[in-house]
């Protein structure tokens, strides 16, 4: 049996722009996009990366888009792009075979500061009665589901900066076992709130250096010294290859599925145990620096994971640095990342690295666009 | 009255995404497809602008724009 499964739809929002095209031409000029965030006035740390304005009623309605936390919201932009791409029409399909399986570590977090907010200023009358029907993590999900007419399996799933990745291998499982024809699969998050983004400055994850905010994410540069916090949503159509191959050419697979990681990246991202087998993803067939190894990478208390992953298991630097500067620190892993970005009908322009503030000159990417 | 009524329509309008055309005074909120949680969003809101404190119950899915505008109205005439 082929046990491959076919990407046919894709949809992006990110803090490098609304839509799969944006993003791609935003990542091919290889421009930082961090920022200073007016709305983190007073937390620890006041960089992020956020995703461009958007008409948040347009897609969810104006009924709704008050009553909808902004990791729903984002989800449902990338949802409505990858469904459309896809050539799917949600009206004739047959809702029990179609699942929803998206990954969120925060869930609606900026819902429950603002409720906590009003309960601490306002007591108990404060709080509104919409809180855990906006905040709740899995309502990412339910909320696609009731979109989408889709009845079949509908998940969320949690494992930190694997969420997403970890939602893409679910959905493999659910095709190839036949409990789903088609699923919706990958990550959101919108956690870029005061209280949330002190808790990683605490920690001491976040970039405090003082380079200018557009260089201040530098993932798995030699000189890196902690992330920017973004926000974002990516989700896939996938379907099993027999299926999407049946569907024609031109609605065909986009990118193929071949493996994927079952890990909790918080195991490597809060674990201070120098021997972290971190870089046991490197490991997957035919993947070397794949996703747990980078998450590894990208934190200066993994700096014991990260040396030995530049320098042992992963025998060279992990390839693509450019997408996970501009994307970074969303739910998902780089891996299904690295997927979308190596789409054949993408490859139009190289992507850049960001100039390396370390030499002045712009440093290689490894990127291989015709991979 | 009208003053109030249109105070109520301006809430529905600007924080519940409710069309303006969709409403009149003989609306029901079942006419305006609000569910429970939306009617207990929109008691707190016009608790807050209107300084009432609406039982869980005075406004329900039944009670037409007018009705609940008479109440508001009631309410402040009591506290002139």
């Amino acid at each position: 049996m082929n046990r491959a499964i076919a990407v046919t739809g894709i949809g992006l929002i990110t803090p490098a722009g609304i839509g799969v095209e944006e993003n791609w031409e935003r990542i091919c000029e290889g421009r930082g996009l961090a920022a200073k965030d007016p709305e983190l006035v007073g937390a620890a740390a006041d960089i992020s990366c956020r995703v461009p304005t958007f008409d948040a009623a347009e897609v969810v309605g104006a009924r709704e888009v008050w009553r909808t936390d902004r990791f729903v919201q984002l989800a449902l932009v990338a949802a409505k792009e990858a469904v459309a791409d896809a050539g799917l029409d949600p009206g004739r399909w047959d809702g029990s075979r179609v699942g929803i399986v998206v990954g969120s570590a925060a869930g609606g977090v900026s819902t429950l500061e603002t409720q906590h907010e009003r309960f601490l200023s306002q007591g108990s009358k404060g709080v509104s009665a919409l809180f855990h029907p906006m905040a709740l993590v899995n309502m990412v999900s339910g909320r696609m589901a009731i979109e989408y007419g889709a009845t079949g399996p509908n998940l969320v799933t949690a494992t930190a900066c694997a969420s997403g990745a970890t939602a893409i291998g679910v959905a493999r499982d659910l095709l190839l076992s036949g409990a789903c024809d088609v699923v919706l699969a990958g990550g959101t998050e919108a956690a870029v709130t005061p209280t949330f983004v002190t808790g990683f400055a605490r920690m001491g994850a976040l970039y405090s250096g003082t380079l200018p905010p557009e260089q201040a994410s530098r993932p798995f540069d030699a000189n890196r010294s902690g992330f920017v916090i973004g926000e974002g949503a990516g989700i896939l159509v996938l379907e099993r290859v027999t299926d999407a191959h049946a569907r024609g050419p031109r609605l065909g697979p986009t990118a193929w599925l071949r493996c994927h990681l079952r890990r909790a990246s918080c195991h490597l991202s809060s674990s201070h145990r120098p021997r972290n087998r971190g870089c046991d993803a490197t490991r997957v067939p035919g993947r070397r620096g794949s996703a747990a190894g980078r998450t590894a990478c990208e934190r200066p208390r993994n700096f014991h994971s990260a040396q030995r992953c530049d320098r042992s298991k992963c025998h060279r630097p992990p390839r693509l640095t450019t997408s996970r500067c501009h994307i970074d620190k969303r739910s998902h892993g780089p891996y299904p990342r690295r997927r979308r970005c190596r789409r054949s009908r993408l490859h139009r322009a190289e992507p850049r690295s960001p100039d390396d503030p370390t030499d002045g000159k712009p440093r290689p990417t490894g990127f291989r666009g015709s991979a | 009255m009208a003053a109030t009524y249109e105070q109520l329509v301006t809430v529905l309008t600007t924080r519940l995404g409710i069309a303006r055309e969709e409403t009149s005074p003989q609306s029901t909120f079942e006419d305006l497809e609000m569910d429970s949680l939306a009617l207990v969003e929109l008691i707190d809101i016009l608790d807050a602008e209107f300084g009432t404190s609406l039982e869980e119950g005075s406004v329900n899915k039944n009670s037409t724009l007018a009705e609940v505008a008479s109440v508001l109205e009631a309410h402040g005439e009591n506290h002139r």
